[in-house]
């Protein structure tokens, strides 16, 4: 008891410290400037967002109106309708059977994403893990090589990509695509792992081995159960610019996934703008939602590192 | 690339009932009558042909090759992208090997595209004399290179018209739609002063879009921009700064809006609805667009000419054929081409019929105006024998836009242009570096 009586006066002691240190509560003015400005900036990140659902909730009248209606007087839901019912051709011009082909297209995106996350997962959590673990002479140079490549245009590879796949016959499949978007998403993979890996205690993987873990075992029983938050960030980012990647599908497929497709809406010079904005709100649903289940970890995983 | 939706393929998936059923019909009847067709080129070739198309109503396309197909001709397969990014796509596969029949391309690609060996001269195919005769002569320049070289049949085409607000004219005291730039001017002029609308004047003027405006500001005031050779005259004409000097003064002076400069048509099409325009210069065919809109003013927005005794500019895309090596092959995706490009073989103009419907586009073609299911097929406020005589007497195409320099220039222009109307260059300045851009275009043109 005597013990605790004495702590409490340390620790009010320690109190005082840590707010003469700057951990004391925030002024109401420096409360409301932080709040303004993060309100502001959430402004300026969800105004398009909001600019998009409006538009595919009016007519193309309305769309027109100066100002724009940022709270529409009147709703209708006939885009979304005429989106899945292909019937965009009256309102409009461009496509007007995209209702047929949004479905299968969000189906064909989300094959080609999932597919080239568990791809990714398994050949960058190995590259990764070594790169941190086994490091060698030029590694750091390798891990360099493997961000340069990222920069390389799209339009300068796509070339020998596409004759391969034409003399293998996967043109207009998603392999085609799988196989590709390889170029720019295992760097991004191995990028975020390994930042992950180097975060992780060694000393538990120098347990398991002194308890007889092979390497592989140490790696599959130890570090992917506690690498879990860097693994689901590295896949959400790698599902997100599977999703979202338009060129190498406008080129080695028709129109198999959801960017080339919303593309279409633009013809010549002709727009139909609300068709494209409810088609634009439906193909965001999948992706979204996968963000907001994970995006804990996202946050985590990409800020290891950032405070040791 | 071969795709999986073919034309076979979507008989009974992708097709209406009524085209099913004709294209059923069509199809016994060339089985009874398959004797009657033994002589006929396109019997002759018994595989499929592949098609690339934009995604403009790709529907409706598959819909016509398959009519095609059902008349005892070869199965095709239609491969559709997007307009966005077409061009860099059509060339990385014809680049790779990819074996495409027939093609969609734009004009500004068609002699590149022949002489990179992507697409085949239509010189010689049975027929094709016929359909050059058959077109508006002022169109022919389009399609045929100055050494007489056939390139390409029209996929479309169009005419630079005036939309303009009726209503607004006449509570202005405005008698006829403006025609010349001049008038153009001072009815905007008139317009503003009396705040029936803040900037009466609206254009596609985002960079990429330049270049036609160029044309077509230049020929209303009787300019040629560019001689047979491809050199660019229009700097040794004395009315071209003029020209200029009123396109930054309608841009300075907020006779057309600040935000024209990145504003799409869809936008400009919508501003007329409303009433927030009261002149839109684009495309004969934006006035479905404008009408369809149904605005406040949309019934109020008719079409006129402009160039007053000079010319407007008319515009298409076009149509390609491979080089396919296969006579039979060739013959066959020749017919086909005909079929979209030109008239079917009961001589009508099947295909541009559709497109009349879809969205107002024309052919070429001085019978296509004459077709009375072409006449049922375009609304009722369209003046068809005004756009008929647009296009005979009072348009020209410009043909150094077929040339393979022709990107390289175009890329340039919106820049310079941009310069003059943010009052960044003199007229004078950007009749020089139009000039310079044009020369330097031709110098450095490489693939």
């Amino acid at each position: 008891m005597a013990n605790i009586a004495l702590d409490k006066p340390r620790s009010r002691k320690r109190a005082t410290s840590f707010a003469a240190s700057g951990g004391r509560p925030r002024s109401l003015t420096a409360s409301i400037v932080i709040y303004a400005s993060v309100a502001l900036f959430a402004l300026w990140v969800l105004l398009p967002v909001w600019y998009l659902v409006v538009s595919s909730l009016i007519t193309p009248a309305q769309l027109g109106i100066k100002p724009f209606p940022i709270v529409p007087s009147s709703i209708t839901f006939d885009n979304y309708w005429s989106v899945l019912t292909g019937d965009t051709g009256s309102k409009g011009f461009g496509s007007t059977d995209v209702g047929s082909r949004l479905l299968p297209a969000i189906g064909q995106s989300f094959f080609v994403s999932s597919v080239l996350v568990i791809l990714n997962l398994l050949i960058a959590g190995h590259a990764a893990y070594g790169l941190s673990r086994y490091p060698f002479s030029g590694s750091r140079l390798f891990e360099l090589s493997i961000i340069i490549s990222r920069v390389i245009p799209a339009i300068a590879i796509i070339g020998p990509f596409f004759v391969a796949f034409r003399v293998m016959g996967i043109l207009n499949t998603p392999w085609a695509l799988i196989i590709s978007y390889n170029v720019f998403t295992l760097p991004l993979a191995i990028m975020i792992l390994k930042n992950y890996f180097d975060q992780l205690p060694r000393e538990i993987e120098e347990a398991a081995k002194i308890d007889g873990a092979s390497r592989m075992q140490t790696l599959w029983i130890i570090i992917v159960p506690i690498a879990k938050p860097g693994l689901v960030a590295a896949g959400v980012l790698i599902f997100l610019e599977g999703w979202s990647e338009f060129f190498y599908s406008l080129v080695l497929t028709n129109q198999l996934t959801v960017p080339p497709l919303l593309a279409g809406f633009q013809s010549v010079q002709q727009f139909n703008w609300n068709s494209l904005a409810a088609a634009t709100v439906m193909s965001m649903i999948p992706p979204v939602v996968l963000v907001i289940i994970f995006q804990r970890h996202v946050v985590g995983a990409l800020t290891a590192g950032a405070v040791k | 690339m071969k795709t999986t939706d073919s034309a076979g393929k979507r008989g009974t998936g992708g097709l209406d009932r009524r085209a099913f059923l004709k294209a059923g019909g069509a199809t016994a009847l060339a089985t009874i009558m398959a004797p009657a067709f033994a002589g006929r080129a396109q019997a002759a070739y018994s595989g499929t042909l592949d098609m690339l198309a934009w995604d403009f109503q790709p529907d409706t396309i598959k819909t016509l090759v398959a009519e095609w197909t059902a008349k005892g001709n070869p199965a095709v397969n239609v491969a559709v992208i997007p307009n966005l990014g077409y061009s860099p796509a059509l060339q990385t596969r014809l680049r790779g090997g990819d074996a495409i029949d027939l093609y969609y391309n734009f004009a500004y690609n068609s002699q590149k595209f022949i002489d990179q060996g992507w697409a085949a001269k239509l010189n010689g195919l049975p027929g094709v004399d016929d359909m050059v005769a058959d077109m508006f002569e002022s169109a022919r320049a389009a399609h045929v290179n100055a050494a007489g070289d056939i390139i390409s049949a029209p996929y479309f085409s169009a005419v630079h018209m005036m939309h303009y607000n009726d209503r607004m004219l006449k509570e202005a005291g405005i008698a006829a739609a403006p025609q010349t730039l001049k008038e153009v001017y001072d009815a905007s002029k008139i317009l503003k002063d009396k705040k029936i609308v803040e900037s009466p004047y609206v254009a596609y003027w985002v960079k990429e879009f330049c270049e036609e405006y160029l044309h077509t500001y230049l020929l209303n005031e009787g300019i040629t921009a560019f001689d047979t050779a491809g050199k660019p005259v229009f700097a040794d004409d004395a009315k071209t700064e003029g020209v200029f000097e009123w396109w930054q003064t309608m841009y300075q002076e907020g006779l057309a809006p600040k935000s024209v400069l990145s504003d799409d048509p869809g936008k400009l099409s919508n501003q007329m609805a409303q009433g927030d325009a009261a002149f839109f210069v684009l495309h004969h065919y934006f006035l479905s667009s404008i009408r369809s809109l149904g605005g406040k003013e949309s019934a109020n927005v008719m079409q006129g000419p402009i160039g007053g005794a000079n010319h407007t500019f008319q515009i298409g895309e076009v149509l390609q054929l491979g080089e396919i090596g296969d006579e039979e092959r060739r013959n066959a995706a020749w017919d086909l081409m005909k079929f979209y490009g030109w008239k079917d073989s009961a001589g009508k103009f099947t295909v541009f019929n559709q497109w009349a419907k879809a969205a107002g586009l024309a052919a070429p073609y001085p019978g296509f105006f004459k077709d009375p299911d072409v006449i049922a097929a375009f609304p009722d406020y369209y003046d068809l024998p005004l756009i008929s005589k647009t296009f005979e007497t009072g348009s020209k195409v410009v043909p150094a836009r077929t040339l393979p320099w022709y990107p390289d220039f175009q890329a340039k222009v919106g820049d310079v242009v941009h310069a003059l109307l943010l009052g960044q260059a003199t007229p004078k300045k950007t009749v020089e570096d139009l000039t310079a851009a044009a020369n330097s275009a031709q110098k450095g043109r490489s693939l």
